[in-house]
């Protein structure tokens, strides 16, 4: 039972990852490989400012938030402006630099040797201890980013993202700023993302720069490709599929190490999946000249 | 309306523009004809800020909107459609058009929102094709909600390229009829177009391009 309540708080985890990708990826076009970084930054902001500061829950989490967005919001008004059809690798460059910070600025984030004793939340004056508390912790924020994705790309605003992201220069000429569109997609998706990093913080109570690697934002884009990019149910489905799948072929009795390899399998068929989706799909339809 | 004074574009060595004027009258449908690559298309990026003129001043009612971006100058009350269709083609007709309705970034559709969308799309005579994928619509039927995107959002001047190039018939009156609609209705537009009996129904003032410049008439 507890295994299970574990396994339930990890698919939370992993909705609220892949939703908030799902903003500026599925909607916006804007495949990211950097959502494990600002899943990272969520974790060690809070990690960091629980043990050395002693900070409570609801104090880390907006501040996590912002400095996940921040981070995200410099990248990309870069990025944008710059490089935009090469924008995948500079979230790729991101991800990278900000892994190596991770494991390297010992100073701060202690490196490899990662952040223990992170104590678990309290709200309100209680504790949060139980796993089912905590379960329940994760469902209601779960539901909250949802209902937050779902009201913004139902909106105006979700409307221009997927409008830009067929074509730009339609959306232009209707008046739309596409730069601040995509710029604020981005920057939203990322902020979204320090919810499940601070949440996963203090559950594990124990990080490392081993949750946040680029495996990792691999794995979160593959749920959102499997759940449909633009669907936010699928999405959800997705992430309980593919976050169960490695315990479900353990438990029909297939050796871990075969699991775990079959998991990678997986992952890869998800991303040719989807390149062959996009040299067809709407990806290729993107014009940019007049 | 708009004045254009001595605009100038070149890309690499090919002189496009050179040195052309243009002065549109408010509530006037003026027509652009000229041969192929003579420049139409190019002057109408140049108006609506997606190409920026090598040199030459653009005004709107009497403001320099010269190198201002293609969105703001939307916004000032300039609309275009492109001659080689763009909408967002996975969005339905109806979408499509409270897209280009919208004004503000984050904004919840109302029941109002949608049944000012549904009236546009009844002037492009697109409302059986209300739910329809934009990229499933008939290409006659694609150029109508370009035109209905274009005035959606209540522009002032409309620039039209090709209208009714590769439409058929049925289509074309329903073109027609819009734009003389339009102007009755006070619009100011600039369209290119070649048809002869288009023109003829349509026009106010046609205007020939050629050598980079503007002349009265129609060759
Ligand atoms: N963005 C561009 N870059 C380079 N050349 C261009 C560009 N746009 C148009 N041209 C060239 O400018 C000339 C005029 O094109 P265009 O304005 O589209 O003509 P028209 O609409 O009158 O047929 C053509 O020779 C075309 O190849
Ligand atoms: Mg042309």
């Amino acid at each position: 039972m507890e295994y299970l309540l574990h396994l339930l708080i990890l698919v939370g985890v992993y909705v609220m990852l892949s939703q908030s990708l799902a903003l500026s990826a599925g909607f916006g076009g804007m495949i990211s490989l950097a959502h494990a970084g600002f899943y990272g930054v969520g974790a060690y902001t809070a990690a960091l400012l629980a043990v050395r500061c002693g900070a409570p829950f609801l104090v880390a989490l907006p501040m996590a938030m912002v400095l996940s967005g921040m981070l995200a919001l410099g990248v990309a008004a870069i990025a944008l402006r710059t490089v935009d059809d090469y924008f995948v690798i500079c979230t790729l460059g991101i991800q990278v630099v900000v892994f190596s910070l991770m494991n390297n600025w010992m100073g701060l984030t202690r490196g490899p040797l990662g952040i223990p004793g992170i104590p678990g939340i309290r709200l309100f004056g209680m504790a949060v201890e139980s796993k089912v508390a905590f379960l329940l912790l994760v469902a209601v924020l779960a539901a909250l980013i949802f209902v937050a994705i779902r009201k913004l790309t139902t909106s105006s605003f979700g409307r221009t993202l997927r409008a830009l992201s067929e074509d730009e220069i339609f959306a232009k000429s209707l008046g739309k700023n596409v730069y601040l569109t995509k710029l604020t997609a981005f920057t939203l998706g990322a902020m979204f993302a320090a919810v499940p990093g601070v949440l996963y913080a203090h559950y594990i109570s124990y990080i490392d720069p081993t949750s946040f690697t680029l495996d990792e934002s691999i794995f979160i884009l593959s749920i959102v490709i499997l759940g449909g990019m633009r669907n936010l149910w699928g999405s959800v489905l997705a992430a309980a599929f593919l976050v169960l799948l490695p315990e479900t072929l353990r438990f029909v009795g297939m050796p871990g190490a075969v699991a775990a390899n079959l998991r990678q399998v997986v992952y890869g068929g998800i991303l040719v999946l989807m390149m062959f989706r996009y040299s067809r799909g709407f990806g290729a339809e993107r014009r940019q000249t007049c | 309306m708009l004045d254009l004074c001595h605009i100038h574009k070149s890309f690499g060595d090919v002189r496009v523009l050179d040195g052309l004027d243009l002065r549109l009258e408010a509530g006037r449908v003026h027509t652009l004809r000229g041969g192929n690559g003579s420049g139409k298309t190019t002057l109408f990026n140049i108006v609506t800020g997606f190409l920026r003129p090598s040199s030459g001043e653009v005004r709107f009612k009497g403001r320099d909107i010269g190198g201002q971006s293609p969105h703001r100058i939307n916004r000032l009350g300039i609309g275009r459609t492109f001659q080689d269709l763009r909408l967002a083609l996975q969005m339905s007709a109806l979408e499509n058009i409270l897209l280009a309705q919208e004004r503000r970034m984050f904004a919840l559709t109302a029941a109002a929102d949608v049944r000012r969308a549904e009236a546009t799309l009844e002037r492009v005579a697109l409302s059986h094709q209300r739910d329809t994928p934009a990229g499933e619509l008939s290409y006659g039927q694609q150029k109508l909600l370009t035109l209905g995107c274009c005035i959606a959002n209540d522009a002032e001047l409309l620039l039209i390229d090709e209208p009714v190039a590769g439409i058929d018939k049925d289509n074309f009156r329903k073109v027609t009829t819009l734009v003389r609609e339009l102007r009755n209705g006070g619009k100011t537009i600039l369209q290119i177009e070649h048809h002869p009996s288009y023109i003829e129904e349509t026009s106010d003032r046609v205007l020939w391009m050629e050598g980079g410049r503007l002349r009265e008439g129609t060759r």
